[in-house]
């Protein structure tokens, strides 16, 4: 084992017991009822609700697409995801966190199809938002694990296999979420999130110096690819236009945030989360893109692939071997953070919105829906490696199919929280119609003709939207009961 | 005014950051590179999230309604639970 091989399984064994503990705590302060193991009570303050929610956010797709995006597109890729989210995530946590979590509070909903089947008094709503929301969940979980492997193997040059990585993450995160629940992921949530902020800016000013500082690099890349430093040839703008509408609509329509934003302990939880969110975009996103930037000139000629892998190559290449343990530490840290939010809230969904519904009453005594919930995250667990052996595609490619799907069940959820005269059939039309198309635009050309230009989700919202509206306005509307149990609520 | 009045300004201000987003004029600018380091596209988008976060302010101080929250039935319940489960 060569001496960077040992300082980084030395900090990866130091990190991961680090979780393991806080794991172990949690399941010691837990109390085996549902709402306490799934939701931690709902008792979460500022400081934690924002750094879980940021944490569980941040993904594969932050730590290894992102600066592979800015080494082949250039710096408008922090407008591109970045400013986009930092605009439309907060405004969604007021337009529909607020709403959701008001309703979740007063009524003990955990679940979107829990939510939402209640609002339209329909099992077919819940239903097939459980069905969207596993369909795309799950292949989002294998590319955290996916990962996870790629990060070990190439911060150790490939002297630990890739397997090793994702079996080890997914173990570690199995464990603390099956024992911890929402406390336990909340935490290490809160640890892993200052974990990948603080390394992430120690290694952006340690490869910034290692170059020559801030000016001298950026002033090479001006040199040498100033194609790089401008949007034009790099970015379409209608490609620009649509993408508001796929990465930065989904996130609220993330099972795995969604349930954390309800887990606040009151709305000023909420208040905080939104002010500071725009914030932690800036501060965090900024230095991976200019590490991925840079990348361009020092490591020129990777192909789309190789260039995912940019960041550990940077902080291999760059940072002494104490500090590329601390990187990986950063990688995972992101991955791992959001891993187990999916994996906890997958759980959550199949115990309360599929087995709950047919559960006998003595399963549902204390402590028995809790068994079933952990039982589920193993199975998760599993299903998740096997996935992960199969590797069905490039993490980008599989992220941006399963955030359209996500996105586009936003509009049933505005509907379900501000229009009275919705109804279970616009909802299910919305939801059902749009969503069978999207592999059609995905995977086959039939259909390419009617995005004008735009990426998919563009006309697939319009015809989510204009679905809704007509067959809500075609049927019969929920019950008054139904609808006053929600809308009283909100003055 | 009205608090209707105070969230369409919240929306109206948004959809211009939206468009501001495009900014079409400034896709070839590299120029002005503040501090040597910093092009057009960065430190305008890095204004543009610091005025966002601003906004997020205005939204929580002067729009965000109070929630009308009372003690609901299923919340005593869930008091009751758990305090039967710290005496077990």
């Amino acid at each position: 084992m060569t001496e960077v091989t040992t300082y980084v399984v030395a900090i990866a064994v130091v990190y991961l017991t680090v979780l393991l503990t806080i794991g172990w705590w949690s399941y010691r302060k837990t109390i085996p009822t549902p709402e306490d193991f799934f939701m931690a009570g709902r008792a979460f303050g500022p400081v934690v609700l924002t750094l879980t929610v940021y944490a569980t956010n941040m993904t594969a797709f932050y730590m290894l697409g992102t600066p592979g995006n800015a080494y082949r597109q250039g710096i408008g890729t922090y407008g591109y995801i970045a400013f986009a989210s930092a605009l439309v995530i907060p405004a969604m946590f007021y337009l529909i966190g607020y709403r959701a979590w008001l309703v979740g509070k007063k009524h003990g909903y955990m679940t979107q199809p829990e939510l939402f089947g209640a609002r339209f008094d329909s099992s077919a709503v819940a239903l097939v938002l459980f069905v969207l929301l596993v369909f795309y969940t799950v292949p989002y979980i294998v590319t955290s694990v996916i990962g996870a492997g790629l990060a070990l193997e190439s911060l150790t040059q490939g002297q630990i296999p890739y397997l090793w990585g994702a079996v080890g993450v997914l173990l570690i995160t199995m464990l603390y979420t099956a024992f911890g629940g929402m406390r336990g992921t909340a935490w290490t949530s809160v640890f892993q999130g200052l974990a990948f902020i603080v390394i992430g800016l120690l290694a952006f000013v340690m490869i910034a110096n290692a170059l020559g500082g801030f000016e001298a690099i950026t002033q090479r890349v001006y040199a040498e690819r100033p194609q790089l430093l401008q949007r034009e040839g790099n970015f379409d703008p209608k490609d620009w236009f649509s993408f508001i509408f796929i990465a930065p609509l989904a996130v609220i329509a993330f099972p795995h945030v969604f349930m954390r934003v309800l887990t606040g302990k009151s709305h000023r939880t909420l208040k905080a989360l939104t002010v500071v969110y725009p914030l932690l975009f800036l501060l965090t996103w900024t230095t991976v893109i200019y590490i991925g930037l840079w990348g361009s000139v020092v490591m020129p000629g990777l192909d789309a692939k190789s260039s995912d892998a940019i960041l550990p190559m940077m902080i291999a290449k760059f940072l002494p071997p104490v500090v590329l343990g601390l990187g990986l530490a950063a990688v995972w840290a992101a991955i791992m953070s959001t891993l187990d939010a999916m994996m906890l809230t997958l759980s959550t969904m199949l115990t309360r919105d599929l087995l709950g519904r047919w559960l006998p009453q003595h399963v549902r005594e204390k402590g028995r829906e809790v068994a079933l919930g952990r039982f589920f995250i193993v199975l998760i667990a599993v299903l998740a490696l096997v996935g992960a052996l199969i590797r069905p595609g490039t993490i980008y490619e599989i992220a941006k199919f399963a955030f359209t799907g996500y996105a586009l069940t936003v509009p049933a959820m505005l509907a379900a929280l501000y229009w009275k005269r919705s109804t279970a059939w616009g909802v299910l039309a919305s939801l059902v119609i749009p969503n069978l198309l999207l592999p059609l635009y995905y995977f086959t050309p039939y259909l390419s003709w009617s995005t004008f230009g735009f990426l998919p989700v563009v006309p697939l919202m319009v015809l989510s939207i204009v679905l809704l509206v007509l067959v809500s306005l075609w049927t019969r509307p929920p019950s008054a009961q139904a609808i006053s149990r929600f809308f009283d609520l909100y003055g | 005014m009205s608090f209707r009045a105070k969230e369409r300004i919240f929306w109206f201000v948004l959809i211009v950051f939206v468009f501001l987003h495009l900014d079409l004029w400034g896709w070839g600018w590299i120029e002005p590179m503040l501090f040597g380091w910093i092009p057009y596209h960065m430190w305008y988008h890095g204004l543009l999230t610091l005025l966002v976060a601003v906004c997020m302010i205005w939204l929580v101080v002067w729009i965000w309604p109070e929630p009308l929250l009372g003690t609901s039935k299923r919340e005593e319940n869930r008091k009751e639970k758990v305090k039967e489960c710290l005496h077990d």
